[in-house]
Order: structure tokens, then C-alpha cells, then sequence
């Protein structure tokens, strides 16, 4: 009896249609665990160096964990890892919701694709069943109209469809997979490498439960996070505005991204706010698998932008992608952009990013009206952002080479575009400015995916003006000090470490970081808790940050055999500039200081500095000598 | 003399305005016009979200637009924020 998880992870190939099923043993399953740390095994193992991301040969990997589907809170998410088309390096997205539960009923722990259809098909997976269904009469359409026909024509309304819109299809190299209408695995451009296979959606359903070895003690840790939630700072806010909720304070702080990152200060903020969006469009909060904090947004607009709310709301990510960092200052203009980055399954940041970096490019006489068909794309014209969103899902007009994404759009505009390219390895930056949060900028630097936002824990929640209960939540990792916010020294490269390690092992095991410590409800604690308790593992703090390690060495070895190096871990130009405006005006980083914690933090991570690769002692340390 | 307490967030949902005017004491630090505030205060909603139930404070503070300790001093015309904390996710 395994507890957890299936034992099963599906094999399907595309191009001969052929169907197995791995069953690995319990080495591997405590080894890996799950999500990101799961794909990128099966990516290490299977698929051959360097070969592009839209080869048919290249593998793309669903994967909820060992956790997932329990009945938790923070338990309902599942990865996707294959290489970007975006970045060239491996890609790991995560997105909640119910797909990644249903999968885990319907009797899998993963599914690895690779090869290419003949023709549009989809997966039906259901109670241990696959079948592989032609698609034809869903290429083309979006992700909502995709996930009405499959429910209608399986008869079930309660399927899960995860699925790309348009945009995968057309191969935007952002492109996002969307699950819901509303859940997105959205960053890297996975969606593309799925229409690169014909691969069009992913249905699944399961009348099965998941094995637990103490369900009394998984239930007493749910009931504790439902009771007591409110009484956390962060996951209060969540509850009542959702991620927005840190928008106007972000601002107030001078730390909102506005127009492509030139300030931190944007004077429509109120206007774009979660506490506008919440007297104005709001229509009700929806939540993932078994949590009760209901941090998503439905909102629904008639005018000026008629705007469905099947397509759930804007995140704080997307406020600011579509909104300050464009400029624009009307909620509805950003609900609407949400809603067509759902609808046609395009990832709302790296869109948003995308865009402000041709309106800084047009400011700039780099582009002109001819080349954008005619459209005023200066900071502030909504209709333009619109537009654009519209041009890029389409491949059409100048949206065919923003589809690109900044750092290959820059180079097709020349003109010295890419000081206006904000990203890191072509992966267009999170809404945080690590000229503000030092160690949210190193780690855009460093993380082997690109400019990610979500690589550690953010510097405010441990800085000397920060909430006392954040502070004492993370002592459990051997953090016992508070940090200065902005910059970099060598406490903070040790933080950065441990921190990322956390924030790995919650990619590779599935969690939401917005329901654990150690800023959220979840104590380290009550997580090795449900974690054994679903197992039957005596597991400790210890070994699952191990888990985060290995993950995050798996990810540096098969960056290092496409090529990449540490001239790769750099931030972009702008970041070096200081704030123009602003309460933050003048914070910047520094080259020197980069340098020396890039390469200390290397040292810590026992890399080789000249390749920034693991050396052959760390990776025998982490179980992974196959890798050597 | 007065300081300006301006609510950010779910803070000023909860508060039911986003800006309250407080009349300002001799020697008074962030944390005492927040104490006095709370003390004043009925809803008890709100001294949740502000005072951890776990000691301290719950939340951020900015006194005029700049990151701050509760324990610094205000002076007459000064604004203190109370948000929600910026986390990242």
C-alpha cells in the first residue's frame, strides 16, 4: 500500500500515440516527491540537450506532487516543466485550481508528453482510462469556449480541462496553459510548447480518493488553517481584496513598476486599486481545492469595457503588468486585459511586460504608427494596451513580433531597444523591483528560469519594520535575524538561500505560498505534520528542504548543458539606473555588489564559479550521482 | 497639532474610511497614536488586523511615505499608512 500518491505516472507519445505507464518505486517518490523536481527528472533522464523547444522529441510534463488533492488548504496545485521557448533554459509554472487534484483521483501522479500529433488532439483521462480524441473542432477556439465543448461532449460538466487558447497555438512564446478558465500555469511559455504538439487541452476526471495514512491528523491541520486564518496579517488581506491587496501600499512605498520600471510611484494607483476593483467590478471571491481563503476574483465590467467574468480577475501581477506598468490607470480596461490574457491563454505579466516595452520603445522613436499599424502606443492609451494584447494573441501586425517577447522583439527593432527590454534570460520581470527588494533582484538574476518573482520570500517581510510574526515563523530555518530591504550582504546571500530552498521544495511538492509559513498560516511544523501524516513518511524539515535543493540543482544542470553561464545571471540595464521619482527615488543596484554576491552566492551553493554549475561533490550530496 | 492615519488595503474596507485625522500628544511615537486609535476605536475587526494575536504589530507602516519602526516619533502634519504586508506570490 503507498500512500499519497498512485504509483502511476502516464507516458503518452504523440507522434506514435503510444501509451504506458511508469511505476516507479517508493525511492523515487521520496526522492522527487512531485511537481517541478518529478518534471525535471523525467527532462534530465529523457530528452536530449539543446534540442529546441518546439522539437517533437522535447518533453513537457504535468505533474501534481505526492500532497496534492488532499484535504488541506494550500494542497491543490500541480506544475508544468518542460524547456521554454521563451528562455531556452528549463521552465517550471504552477498553477492551483482543481486540475491537479482531479489528475490524482483520476489515478495518476504525473503525465509526460512528448512527440508531435498529425493532427489537433486532446487527452482524456478518466478513473485510470486514456484516450487520445481528435480535436480539430476546438483549434482556434478559446480557452472558455474549449472547455464548454469538452464538458459538453464527455457529458460531464464536472471534467477538468486544462487548455491553451489561441495563443499556444500560434506559438507566442508566452503563451500560458489555463485550467478553469481562470487558473493559469502562466509564465515561460508552455502553452506554446503544447500547440507546438497539437496538444490542444488535457481533461480529466476521477472518482477515486487518494489514499491517506492518517486522515485524522490531515483533517485536524485543515480545520486549525480554516479556524484560524484571519488571524494571519497576509492571509487575511488575501481573503477580503485578493493579491491586489498590496497594490496601493506597494505604491505609497514607491515600489509599484510604472512605465516599464522607470519609477516605483504611480499617480493612477487608487484608480487600478483592489479596493476600486472591489466597489466597482467585484462580484464574488473564489478559491482553489480545499482552501478557504478564496483569493481569486471574479469580476464582471459592462462599461466602458464589457468584460466576462468567466474569466475570474486580475491578480495583483496582472494590476500592475497591464495597469501601472502600461501607464494605465482604469480598472476595467485592466479587467478587460485579464480577461483576453485568459480567453486567448496568454501569461498576463510577460504581456503586460511585453507591452510596456514597445510603449517605452514608441516614446523613444524606436517605433512609429506605421509599424503599429496605426495605434498611439504611449503610456496611458488603454485601448492601445488592449489592442496590442489583442495583435500579440494573433500573431498579427506588430503583435507578431512582440509574440517573441522583449528580448527578441528588442533585437528585431535594433535601435538600442534592449536597454528597454526589462528581463532576465528573456523571461520578462515580475511586478517587484529588486532595486527595492535586494534579494527579489538577485534571485531575477540567478533563478535558472529568468527574471522570476517567486524565487524566495520577499526582503519586506523580514526587514527591521517588519511584522514581528514573520520573523519568528522563519527561526524554524535557522533565520534568526531581520534584514536591511534594500541591497545585498553576506546575511542576506545565507537567507537567500535557505529561503529559496523553501520556496523550491513548495514548487516541487506543490504548495501555495500564500498559505505557508513563513509568512502565511501554515507553520513549517504543521506542514512535515499532514505531510507524514498523508504518507506514512516520518518527514522532517531537514529533508524537504533537501528536496528544494535538489530541485533547484536539477534546474542548474540542464541549464548548464544548453549552454547557459554565470555572464546568463544578470539583471537588465534599468536595474542598474536609479528610481527616477518617488518615495524609493534614487534606489539602485550596484554592478560590484551583483558581482560579488552572484559569486558568493555560488560558493555557498558549492557551484563552480567559472560555469555555475553544481560541482560533482554537490550533486553526489543530494542523491543525484546520475546527474555527474 | 494632528497626524493624518491613512488605511491602505483591506485595512480601509474595514475601517470604513481611508483617512482619519488624530489629534497628536507631546512625546507620541507611531505605536501610541495607533494605541490611542485602537483604544477609541469599536471595531474590533480592525485591532485584529493591526495587533498580531501573537504579540506586535500585523501589519506595515509608512510615516510620510517612507518605511518606519512604530516607535519613531511623529510631529504635527505627519502621515502614518497602515498596510497589509507586502509580500510576494
Amino acid at each position: 500500500m503507498v500512500y499519497g500518491y498512485n504509483g502511476k505516472i502516464l507516458k503518452v507519445n504523440l507522434s506514435t500515440k503510444e501509451v504506458g505507464v511508469d511505476e516507479p518505486d517508493e525511492y523515487f517518490y521520496r526522492t522527487y516527491m512531485g511537481g517541478a523536481t518529478l518534471g525535471a527528472y523525467y527532462l534530465l533522464k529523457e530528452m536530449k540537450p539543446k534540442i529546441d523547444a518546439f522539437d517533437p522529441e522535447a518533453l513537457i510534463v504535468f505533474a501534481p506532487s505526492i500532497l496534492t488533492g488532499t484535504p488541506a488548504p494550500g494542497f491543490a496545485r500541480h506544475s508544468v516543466i518542460c524547456k521554454s521557448p521563451l528562455t531556452g533554459t528549463i521552465a517550471d509554472s504552477q498553477a492551483g485550481g482543481f486540475w491537479g487534484p482531479e489528475l490524482k483521483f483520476a489515478g495518476y501522479d504525473a503525465i509526460v508528453v512528448k512527440g508531435r500529433a498529425s493532427e489537433p488532439v486532446y487527452l482524456w483521462i478518466s478513473d485510470g482510462k486514456i484516450e487520445i480524441k481528435q480535436a480539430s473542432h476546438v483549434w482556434g477556439k478559446t480557452t472558455g469556449e474549449t472547455q464548454n465543448i469538452i464538458q459538453k461532449e464527455l457529458s460531464d460538466n464536472k471534467v477538468q480541462v486544462l487548455t491553451i487558447g489561441p495563443a499556444g497555438e500560434k506559438l507566442v512564446r508566452f503563451a500560458c496553459i489555463i485550467s478553469g478558465c481562470k487558473h493559469a500555469n502562466g509564465r515561460l511559455g508552455m502553452g506554446a510548447v503544447m500547440g507546438s504538439k497539437n496538444l490542444k487541452a488535457i481533461a480529466a476526471r476521477g472518482h477515486g480518493g487518494i489514499e491517506i495514512k492518517d486522515r485524522e491528523i490531515v483533517l485536524k491541520w485543515a480545520k486549525e488553517f480554516s479556524t484560524n486564518f484571519m488571524d494571519n496579517p497576509s492571509n487575511a488581506g488575501l481573503h477580503d481584496l485578493g493579491t491586489g491587496e498590496i497594490l496601493t501600499g506597494m505604491n505609497k512605498d514607491g515600489q509599484l513598476p510604472t512605465r516599464n520600471f522607470q519609477t516605483g510611484f504611480f499617480e493612477g494607483a487608487e484608480a487600478i486599486s483592489a479596493e476600486t476593483m472591489h466597489s466597482t467590478i467585484f462580484q464574488k471571491g473564489e478559491g482553489c481545492y480545499a482552501c478557504p481563503v478564496r483569493c481569486k476574483r471574479v469580476v464582471k465590467a459592462e462599461r466602458p469595457y464589457q468584460v466576462n467574468p468567466l474569466y475570474g480577475g486580475p491578480e495583483y501581477e496582472t494590476l500592475a503588468a497591464l495597469g501601472s506598468n502600461c501607464g494605465v490607470s482604469n480598472i476595467a480596461a485592466v479587467a478587460k486585459g485579464n480577461e483576453l490574457c485568459n480567453k486567448y491563454g496568454l501569461d498576463t505579466i510577460s504581456t503586460g511586460a511585453t507591452i510596456a516595452f514597445a510603449m517605452e520603445c514608441y516614446g523613444n522613436g524606436i517605433i512609429n504608427q506605421k509599424d503599429t499599424g496605426g495605434v498611439e502606443l504611449r503610456f496611458g492609451n488603454a485601448d492601445a494596451m488592449l489592442e496590442m494584447v489583442e495583435l500579440i494573441a494573433k500573431r498579427e501586425g506588430i503583435g507578431d513580433i512582440l509574440a517573441e517577447g522583449t528580448k527578441r522583439a528588442a533585437h528585431r527593432f535594433g535601435k538600442g531597444a534592449e536597454k528597454f527590454a526589462i528581463q532576465v534570460k528573456g523571461l520578462e520581470m515580475g511586478m517587484h523591483d529588486g532595486r527595492v527588494k535586494g534579494m527579489v533582484g538577485l534571485g531575477y538574476a540567478v533563478s535558472p528560469v529568468g527574471a522570476d518573482h517567486v524565487v524566495v520570500e520577499h526582503d519586506t517581510d523580514f526587514d527591521f519594520n517588519a511584522p514581528e510574526v514573520f520573523v519568528e515563523q522563519m527561526k524554524t530555518l535557522g533565520l534568526l535575524q531581520r534584514c536591511k530591504t534594500s541591497g545585498l550582504d553576506y546575511q542576506k546571500i545565507r537567507m537567500f538561500c535557505y529561503l529559496q530552498f523553501h520556496f523550491s521544495f513548495m514548487d516541487s511538492l506543490c504548495l501555495c505560498v500564500l498559505a505557508f509559513a513563513p509568512v502565511r498560516t501554515f507553520k513549517m511544523s504543521h506542514l512535515t505534520d499532514v505531510a507524514s501524516a498523508v504518507t506514512g513518511w516520518e518527514l522532517s524539515l531537514w529533508e524537504i528542504m533537501k528536496l528544494g535543493e535538489r530541485r533547484v540543482n536539477m534546474f542548474r544542470v540542464f541549464n548548464g548543458r544548453e549552454g547557459f553561464t554565470p555572464e546568463d545571471d544578470w539583471l537588465p540595464e534599468r536595474f542598474f539606473e536609479p528610481i527616477k521619482d518617488g518615495p524609493r527615488q534614487g534606489a539602485t543596484y550596484s554592478r560590484q555588489e551583483l558581482k560579488e554576491m552572484r559569486d558568493l552566492y555560488y560558493r555557498l551553493m558549492n557551484w563552480d564559479p567559472k560555469t555555475g554549475v553544481p560541482t560533482e561533490a554537490k550533486l553526489i550530496e543530494l542523491d543525484l550521482s546520475w546527474l555527474v | 497639532m494632528t497626524v493624518k492615519l491613512r488605511f491602505l488595503g483591506s485595512l480601509s474596507i474595514i475601517a470604513g474610511s481611508k483617512v482619519i485625522e488624530v489629534k497628536l500628544n507631546d512625546g507620541d511615537t507611531v505605536l501610541t497614536v495607533i494605541e490611542r486609535v485602537a483604544k477609541s476605536y469599536s471595531k474590533e475587526e480592525l485591532m485584529k488586523r493591526i495587533f498580531h494575536k501573537g504579540g506586535g504589530l500585523g501589519v506595515n507602516l509608512l510615516l510620510n511615505e517612507r518605511s518606519c519602526h512604530a516607535n519613531e516619533k511623529v510631529n504635527d502634519k505627519d502621515e502614518i499608512c497602515l498596510m497589509s504586508p507586502i509580500s510576494g506570490g
